[in-house]
């Protein structure tokens, strides 16, 4: 696997926390690790990247964040989706599912 | 919420940068940690996964940043975007953008200055503390002194002595009660460093700087001891310490004479402070006085003249009423002791003959302004808001014009994904940014103009706008951005996006909505703009009836002064003292001649008395008492300023203390009173009528009859302030600087007072018809100049739309004549639209102005029928430049095209 496929691409980030949060509150390298695993170490989240997008999306109301202690004992700031958040996720799915297949059907014409 | 939750956030990331930035930072390390377990977790050592982690992480300090900025970047970023791209798309069209702002900002200036005018004329309070407590001390009912006693001319403000001493005791009515006493109907002559000025001044009470709550720019006010003690001490106003000591920091503790006397300047008060008449603005105060040279009102008198003369009508008092104090109750507490105070020294007078009790006056504006300017500027106030109507129907036409043509822009962005909504805010930016420039330059506007409204009216408190005026006109340019955001943005998205994509949109038709739209607003200038040059019709010809007075005198080449000379103590030191000045004065080159009058000419202020005539006391037919004009002119005033003598001879040096009394009158004294010949009656104690003399204009222009007596000055004494008259050759007013070397000469601290031409002065007794007339007229002429440019630019508008349309009926046989009258009659059926709907507006704002009118008729068909006239020329003049690109359009080229 060459490094380039290991870049996101562009514009899915912010989706892919959504769908990470959807499932329980995490902690920004519990959220990058979440996606590095379930992607199967396609995607690695740069946290130079992660935590700026975490900052952007709480200011627009998506997600939460709050201090907590983690399971070893160590202050992280959990984050956990909004309302607005999940109504934000729905919409990128459905954008993102006409996108791929958008570009399903040009790739096969 | 998103923008507005991102912004909240954005403002306390911004002030409190410390707190997030630790935050963050904390983030980032937990972040490292969490990663370091991770890896030891999968078998690295401590030391290779803390390693491994950082690097990963890459600069911390730069990461903290990264979010920092994220955080509120977004939303900033985002106006940001917007005013760069709004900003930019205005510069693209600078012929637009330059035409939309000056548009706003004259409409916006005017407005402000207006209302700037308004708000210090009718609303303004004072500058100091709890200006809403503070009132004026009138007497009602009797509406003047009391029978018997001797008065100041403000009879209903002027009390005496001995009722503010019984009044001011009362501290159940009043917090404090103030008096405050001119030191001069006009300008005292003071003396600083040598150089001589002339300012007005007041003596007050102890307590008036305390008691009305001044704040003070340097030193100190005044005190009771000071009152007590008359101490010889003054505080200037901010204007006279700038104007007269350039805002010497080291004023306090230097010496002013004030009519002779030395006084030690001890403050300065806070600038915009004038005193408690801000229709009498004061330049300074010493504390009430007992020394005969000042005087009350500007009075010579004995020691002691304030306090010595109970029955001297000369107080004037502001009081701070009690809390919980109203005006009627405070009146009805005081009655009994007012009455006794102000009866006590009078010997028996009964209620019926002077039913007076005291009221209160809320201090607010300029009251003794407020009564002639408050309909005119009431009125200014609604014309010139018609002024910001067209202004913004102008700029309002000029958006939507340039937005349809842009239609194909938005429709190629929402096709590519813009939101209905992102097009909305950048309309709203570029209509928020034309306005913000707009309100800017019209804000500088409003400066300039309210000081040139102050020299104008001759307002010496000024008509700067304050912080109400700020948000006055904060107020209007958000509602005219709204409005402009909002119309043309309906009418834009109204257009569906296939329909703007598929015509080419240079030549698209118009639609009938729009032009209907478009129509309706132009009639609806067009009829604002003739209703102003109706109001500017009516006022410009009263100000030319005015004019046209005949004033009975040959004022333009007269200069004239007031001088006050100081140490005149008898009459013969003031003839000599006059003679000796006169000879000098006539001695000037250009000078012709030169002589002393007690009250000057047009004024607005005559010295009026009864009198007995061959032993009787005069009445008219109807057997009234009749009061007379009276005047005391020198030797050779009438020649001085060119009114004839009709019978008889003028009062000539010969009239002096020693000889036989001597007077003059007019011919409508004569005419009145002596209709078979005045030579020789005689007048009171047998003054004998020795000439009579054409009528001239006394107090003011839009006078009537005056019955006038002059008298000879150097028997009825001359001392005191009086008035030089001086006929030049010339212009008048170059002979100033020579004739101001003169009186320095004879006497070095004699200032020269109010010196302008006897005809400039006659014009100030018309000053608020000249004032209103030089408004209405620069509304009608900003009216018709942006009524022009709108219909104008409309027209062009549509011809280019319409390019099309006029290619195929003229390729179909049009005759250019045809397409020509086409456009023009467009414009003139919207001129007579506008004209229907203007003239009901005109007749009303006619009726409003018909008490502002001098010997002119409401409905005065000139005015009328110019302004009618000149609505129709406009209309005829912004359609015939683009009937001529019409009809010269080429059926071939412009088909060729679509």
């Amino acid at each position: 696997m060459t490094e380039q496929s290991r870049e996101m691409v562009q514009g899915t980030l912010e989706m892919l926390v959504l769908k990470t949060l959807a499932l329980e509150p995490m902690h920004g390298y519990g959220i990058a690790l979440r996606i590095e695993q379930v992607s199967d170490g396609v995607f690695r989240v740069n946290p130079g990247s992660l935590l700026p997008a975490l900052s952007r999306m709480e200011r627009a109301g998506r997600i939460r964040g709050e201090w907590r202690a983690t399971e070893n004992n160590r202050r992280a700031r959990y984050y956990r989706l909004t309302a607005a958040g999940r109504r934000a996720l729905d919409e990128e799915r459905r954008q993102w599912g006409r996108q791929i297949a958008a570009i399903t059907r040009i790739l096969e014409a | 919420m998103g923008l507005r939750g991102s912004l909240l956030g954005g403002l306390k990331a911004l002030l409190r940068p410390g707190r997030r930035n630790a935050e963050i930072a904390e983030e980032v390390r937990s972040f490292v940690a969490a990663s370091a377990e991770e890896k030891m977790r999968r078998g690295m050592s401590a030391a290779e996964a803390w390693r491994a982690a950082r690097a990963e992480m890459g600069s911390a300090e730069a990461v903290r940043q990264k979010v920092w900025l994220a955080g509120w970047a977004s939303a900033a970023e985002a106006v940001v975007q917007d005013v760069r791209f709004g900003a930019r798309q205005l510069w693209k069209s600078p012929g637009f953008t330059v035409v939309a702002v000056a548009t706003l900002a004259l409409g916006i200036g005017a407005n402000t200055a207006v209302f700037s005018t308004l708000n210090a004329l009718l609303l303004r309070m004072l500058p100091v503390r709890n200006p809403q407590n503070l009132y004026t001390v009138v007497l009602e009912n009797g509406g003047t002194q009391p029978p018997d006693t001797s008065g100041t001319g403000y009879g209903n403000t002027s009390f005496s002595m001995p009722v503010f001493e019984a009044l001011r005791k009362d501290k159940r009515v009043f917090s404090e009660l103030m008096a405050h006493i001119p030191l001069s109907t006009g300008k005292v002559p003071v003396l600083y460093d040598g150089r001589p000025m002339a300012e007005p001044g007041a003596e007050v009470s102890g307590n008036f700087f305390s008691g009305l709550g001044v704040p003070m720019a340097l030193g100190q006010g005044l005190s009771a001891a000071d009152e007590r003690e008359h101490s010889a001490k003054v505080v200037l106003s901010y204007g006279f310490w700038t104007e007269g000591f350039a805002r010497d920091p080291q004023i306090v503790g230097r010496t002013l004479y004030i009519k002779g006397t030395a006084f030690t300047i001890v403050g300065v008060t806070a600038p915009a402070f004038h005193g408690a008449n801000p229709g009498f603005p004061m330049q300074f105060w010493i504390p009430l006085q007992d020394r005969p040279e000042l005087g009350a009102w500007g009075k010579p008198g004995k020691k002691g003249n304030l306090y010595a003369r109970p029955n001297w009508w000369a107080v004037p008092m502001v009081a701070r009423l009690a809390p919980g104090m109203t005006p009627q109750r405070a009146t009805a507490a005081l009655q009994a002791e007012f009455w006794r105070s102000a009866t006590a020294t009078l010997g028996h007078v009964t209620w019926k003959e002077w039913p007076a009790h005291v009221g209160f006056r809320e201090i607010r504006g300029i009251a003794d302004y407020a009564r002639d300017y408050r309909t005119p500027v009431e009125i200014m106030m609604a014309l010139v808001g018609l002024v910001l109507l067209i202004a913004c129907t102008n700029v309002g036409l000029l958006i939507l014009a340039r937005n349809a043509a842009r239609q194909r822009e938005f429709a190629i962005r929402m096709a590519t994904g813009a939101r209905p909504g992102r097009i909305f805010r950048q309309l709203l930016t570029e209509s928020v940014l034309l306005v913000a420039a707009g309100a800017g330059l019209g804000w500088a506007l409003a400066l300039t103009a309210t000081r040139v409204l102050a020299e104008w009216a001759r307002i010496g408190a000024g008509l700067a706008p304050d912080r109400t005026v700020l948000l006055f006109t904060l107020g209007v340019s958000v509602l005219v951005a709204v409005a402009f955001s909002l119309a043309p943005f309906r009418s834009t998205m109204r257009l569906s996006m296939e329909e703007a994509l598929k015509s080419a949109s240079q030549n698209a038709s118009l639609s009938h909505v729009q032009v209907r739209g478009g129509n309706a607003a132009i009639a609806f200038q067009i009829a604002m703009c003739f209703t102003l040059l109706v109001a500017s019709g009516l006022t410009v010809r009263t100000l030319l009836n005015y004019e046209h007075q005949n004033l009975g005198m040959a004022a333009k080449k007269l200069l004239v002064f007031d001088v006050d000379p100081q140490g005149l103590t008898t009459n013969t030191q003031a003839l000599a003292f006059y003679n000796r000045l006169l000879e000098r004065l006539k001695a000037i080159p250009g000078v012709q001649t030169a002589a002393v009058v007690q009250g000057r000419p047009g004024s607005g202020w005559a010295h009026t008395a009864a009198i007995r005539l061959d032993g009787r006391e005069l009445r008219s037919r109807s057997g009234a008492k009749v009061e007379v004009f009276r005047n005391a002119v020198g030797a050779g005033y009438f020649r001085t300023i060119g009114v004839p003598v009709v019978q008889g001879r003028g009062i000539t040096a010969a009239d002096g203390a020693k000889s036989p009394p001597v007077a003059v009158v007019n011919e409508d004294f004569a005419r009145e009173f002596l209709p078979h010949g005045a030579l020789g009656h005689r007048i009171d104690d047998g003054i004998e009528i020795v000439g009579v003399v054409k009528d001239s204009k006394y107090r003011s222009v839009a006078e009537g009859k005056t019955p006038t007596m002059y008298s000879s000055l150097e028997q009825v004494g001359m001392t005191g302030q009086m008035t030089v008259e001086v006929r030049a050759a010339g212009d008048p007013m170059a002979l100033l600087p020579t004739v101001r070397r003169v009186v320095r000469e004879v006497d070095a601290d004699l200032p020269l007072e109010n010196p302008t031409t006897q005809a400039e002065q006659f014009e100030r007794s018309y000053r608020t018809p000249l004032l209103f007339a030089r408004l209405a007229l620069g509304f009608g002429l900003l009216a018709v100049v942006l009524v022009a440019t709108g219909l104008y630019g409309t027209l062009v508008y549509r011809v280019q739309r319409r390019r099309g349309e006029i290619g195929i009926r003229m390729a179909l046989g049009a005759l250019r004549g045809r397409v020509l009258w086409m456009v023009v009659r467009e414009s003139l059926t919207m001129a007579g639209v506008g004209f229907a709907a203007g003239l009901p507006l005109a007749l009303a704002v006619a009726h409003l102005l018909r008490s502002q009118l001098y010997r002119l008729s409401a409905l005065d068909p000139a005015s009328f029928g110019i302004a009618g006239a000149v609505t129709l020329l406009v209309a005829m003049g912004a359609a015939l430049l683009p009937a001529r690109r019409a009809a010269r359009i080429e059926p071939m080229q412009a088909l060729r095209s679509e």
